[in-house]
């Protein structure tokens, strides 16, 4: 029996030969932007080759990844507002020590009671200078 | 003016080349075995997916996990591998779908059917002189492709690997990671059933 031995006869296999031409001829018959996207799908493909220059095997992906997050943490820290004291010691920073204290005494609201302090000790001379007048 | 140490080999050629033209001879194999096979894989994925960008998805999946996967293994080995990879994610993808369909029919009865794209959806080029004759052809084609679609799943692929890829019983079984038997018996049933659905249109 044919069907036991599941051998195909010849017209079987004529026929098969003849829908195998048919279903190739027409997987070439693929449109331009479907041939576009099968190419694009290859060269990622071939990426990951090993020792290519693909996201996955290149060993520096780190670097430029990185970058990126360095300069988006500094973005989101300055939008946030940031730490308000400088983490470098002061004697490397462009600004002087002193430029910084009267920063930090601008910008931080908890020290309003030494701002009053400093306009007590401004009044201090002129009222001494009344008095002695 | 070979340095001392430095690795490299002699071609067919009589070229000196470098592990950095080894890797570009690797690529350039490995380009042109994909680049052969793409546009085949493609049709087999839509006719068993029936949507051109599912279809377009799987076949870039599966180039990806193929080269990843097998690309060191000999060239010789490599179009079975492939079309294992491509068969699993045809699968992989059936059964996701079949899934998404009864979670949306559990929800939304009567919206359920994550219909199958057009059968010819994935267009042909149609610059054919003689549109009756072509017209002929593409019914023909139509027909075909979906008798081939209708097959059961197997037999889909033994038919699609055997007719359509050329492959071989033996590497036909490494593709559906069966036994060249089952490739027979599959194969068999396959044109037999498609002789029986297309005889009107495939005399």
């Amino acid at each position: 029996m044919t069907e036991d031995k599941h051998e195909p006869d010849v017209t079987d296999e004529a026929f098969a030969t003849r829908a195998g031409d048919r279903l190739r001829k027409r997987a070439d018959e693929l449109d331009a932007v479907t041939l576009s996207r099968l190419n694009r799908a290859r060269q990622r493909a071939l990426d990951e080759l090993p020792g290519q220059a693909g996201p996955q095997r290149n060993p520096n992906w780190w670097i430029p990844a990185g970058a990126v997050a360095i300069v988006v943490a500094a973005v989101v820290v300055q939008w946030s507002g940031g730490t308000r004291e400088p983490d470098w010691p002061l004697s490397q920073s462009p600004l002087t020590a002193k430029d910084a204290i009267d920063f930090e005494l601008l910008i931080d609201p908890d020290d309003l009671e030494m701002i009053e302090d400093l306009e007590f000790f401004a009044w201090l001379p002129e009222e001494e200078l009344e008095t002695a007048g | 003016m070979n340095s001392p140490g430095t690795d490299l080999t002699m071609d067919y050629d009589g070229l000196v080349s470098a592990p950095e033209d080894r890797k570009l001879n690797e690529r350039a194999a490995m380009g042109r075995f994909l680049a052969d096979v793409e546009r085949r894989a493609l049709r087999m994925a839509d006719i068993a997916v029936r949507n051109n960008e599912d279809a377009l998805d799987i076949v870039q999946d599966a180039m990806l996990r193929f080269v990843r996967r097998y690309a060191t293994r000999p060239e010789g080995e490599w179009p079975p591998l492939f079309f294992r990879v491509l068969r699993n994610r045809i699968i992989d993808h059936q059964r996701s779908r079949t899934v998404r369909n009864r979670v949306i029919a559990w929800f939304m009865p009567g919206q359920e059917r994550d219909e199958p794209s057009d059968p010819g959806a994935i267009a042909p080029d149609r610059a054919t002189p003689n549109p009756e004759e072509q017209a002929g052809i593409d019914e023909a084609m139509e027909r075909l492709e979906q008798a081939v679609g209708a097959l059961p799943e197997r037999q889909r692929q033994a038919f699609l690997l055997r007719a359509m890829e050329g492959l071989d019983v033996a590497a036909t079984a490494v593709a559906m990671n069966c036994s060249d038997g089952s490739v027979k018996q599959h194969y068999y049933r396959a044109v037999r059933s498609l002789r029986a659905a297309l005889k009107e249109h495939w005399s």
